[in-house]
This record gives C-alpha cells, structure tokens and sequence, in this order.
C-alpha cells in the first residue's frame, strides 16, 4: 500500500507552490501514477508537474466513476459490489489507482473495527433511498 | 494521458484550492461537529465555506442562522450569486431522524434555485455530484473522522472539491485506513 509520504508528495507536486527540481521525488511521483518519464531534467519540471496534474485529475476522475461501488455497497449488495469492481478492474492503470480502489473495497462498511459503521448504514440506505424517490 | 503538456499545473479542477490554504484558517470545527454526538455523519456544508476564498459567503454570526442553515440562509444579493435558501435545517433532520427525509430535497430544491438565479457551476450540476459525493464524504469520514488528511485536507473539504468538480480528489482524501 502507498504510504502517506507518497500522497503528500502528489500533493507537492499538484499544487502551485514553486518547487525545486528532485529527480528521485518526481521518479517516485511519476512511478506511483505509472507516468513514463524514463529520466528527468530540470528544465522539463514545468512539463513534468503538468503531467502529474493530469494524471491525477484523469486518475480521480475514473476513481469517483467507479464510486458505483459504494452505492451498491451500501445498499448491502456486497457480492454485485465486487463484481463491479471486477468487471471494471482494467480501468485501474496506476499504484495511485490501485491503491484507492483496494483501500475502498476492504472498507467495510459493517466491520466491527469502524466505529459508527451501524448507524451510518442506516442513515446512507435511507438517504439513497430518498434520493431514488427524489430523482425518480 | 501520460506525457501530455498541459498549460499549467494550476489548470486542474482544484484551481481554486491551494493545498496550503487552510494554513490560513483555524483549526476549529467549522460546525462545531462533535465527534460524540450524533453529527458524525452529518453532511459538510454544501461547498459554501468561506475559508480562505472570498468569493465564498462568509459564515453567518454565531447564533444567528449558523452552521449549515446559517450559511444557506446568506442573503441572495451577494456579490458570489447565492441564492438564499429557505430557513429550514438541513442539519437537524439529518441528524435527528425527525423529518429525514426533506433533508436531502430541501438540498436540491436550492440547487434549484441556484439554477433559476443563472449561478454556474464549475462541474455539471452540484445536484448531480451530491449523491456520490456524500457517499464519499460518509466513507471518508468513517475512515478518518475530523482527522487531517493530506496537505492538512479533511473529509469535508473534499466534499466540497467534490461537489464543486464532481471528482472526490483521492490524492487529498484517499478512502483507506492511513
């Protein structure tokens, strides 16, 4: 699993902050969101950053539509839940991805070890289903 | 997707989010949220805050119309176009149980109402990135409650990315156990 410093590090590098130029921080950046840079110059940091902040928009981007997951998760169709992620498994193209997909699904939502997790369920299924009756 | 040029890395759908901003804000509970209390899956405020962005209302004064009622109840004639919202509480039914299920309708009849005053979302439609929005809000609060996550972002401020590009920004909120 990445680790914390992996996700402040695309925090760095996605914001507008002035950075300087690390070659062994962008290989790590670029590896974690399978960006092919096979070697680095500083010249090219303002093309690297662009890219990184592409990645991850496009990356979060199929991350929030696989969010099906949790709908149907918390709706307590766990098997059809996972079979959606099965059935969308090539869309993960990255460690990043991978990571948020993986952490998602082994979240469960009734273990005993989150605390709340009760009265959460009972409040997301009936807000689901308001906004069903709502949408429909 | 990967190689391409961009024009600048602030051309992101989190332009208007410098990770650094809540820097500049205090660390109290905006909502004064209490972990203990049955608020704990209460709903963020809806991308209104006003932390470190002026084109945001400002919260209202305490005890009058604060919180979440208090900041949809802004007056509409605001420079930022916000419609003003009818002085029910979101907050309260959510919370309670009593009267639940208008919550999430009295949230939309103001997107509504967003729509009728011309205000134009950055995403497609606020009312459409709600649903899983939340959804990603609750995940991500079970897992971190009030905690900081990346680059000092809670689950609420990525609640309001959300809801403003319709994206949950991962990188910020990863939904997984740190």
């Amino acid at each position: 699993m990445l680790e914390r410093r992996h996700y402040e590090l695309l925090a760095k590098y996605e914001s507008s902050e002035s950075i300087d130029f690390d070659a062994n921080e962008l290989a790590i950046v670029c590896g974690v969101l399978n960006l092919h840079f096979t070697d680095f110059t500083e010249a090219r940091l303002p093309e690297y950053r662009n890219s990184i902040v592409q990645a991850i928009h496009e990356q979060n981007k199929v991350l929030t539509e696989l969010s099906e997951y949790l709908n149907l998760d918390n709706q307590g169709l766990r098997v059809e839940a996972l079979r959606y992620v099965v059935q969308n498994i090539a869309k993960i193209k990255s460690p990043f991805m991978l990571d948020s997909i993986v952490g998602t699904v082994s979240h469960r939502a009734d273990s005993p070890l989150n605390y709340g997790r009760g009265r959460r369920s009972a409040v997301v299924v009936e807000r689901l289903a308001t906004v069903d009756r709502t949408e429909g | 997707m990967q190689g391409s040029i961009r024009s600048s890395p602030m051309n992101s759908p989190w332009e208007q989010w410098s990770p650094y901003w809540w820097q500049t804000v205090t660390a109290v509970p905006p909502f004064g949220m209490s972990f203990e209390s049955s608020s704990a899956y209460a709903p963020p405020n809806d991308g209104s805050s006003s932390q470190g962005r002026s084109t945001w209302p400002p919260p209202a004064a305490p005890g009058v119309n604060s919180g979440i009622l208090g900041q949809l109840g802004q007056p509409a004639n605001r420079s930022s176009g916000y419609p003003s919202a009818k002085p029910t509480s979101l907050l309260g039914p959510f919370l309670t149980g009593v009267g639940r299920a208008p919550a999430i309708p009295n949230g939309l009849q103001a997107e509504t109402e967003m729509g009728v005053s011309n205000y134009v979302t950055p995403a497609q439609s606020r009312s459409d990135n709600r649903a899983h929005c939340l959804d990603r809000y609750v995940h991500c609060h079970d897992l971190h409650s009030f905690g900081q996550l990346i680059n000092g972002k809670r689950c609420q401020d990525c609640y309001n990315m959300c809801l403003h590009s319709g994206i949950w920004p991962d990188n910020y909120c990863p939904l997984r156990p740190f």
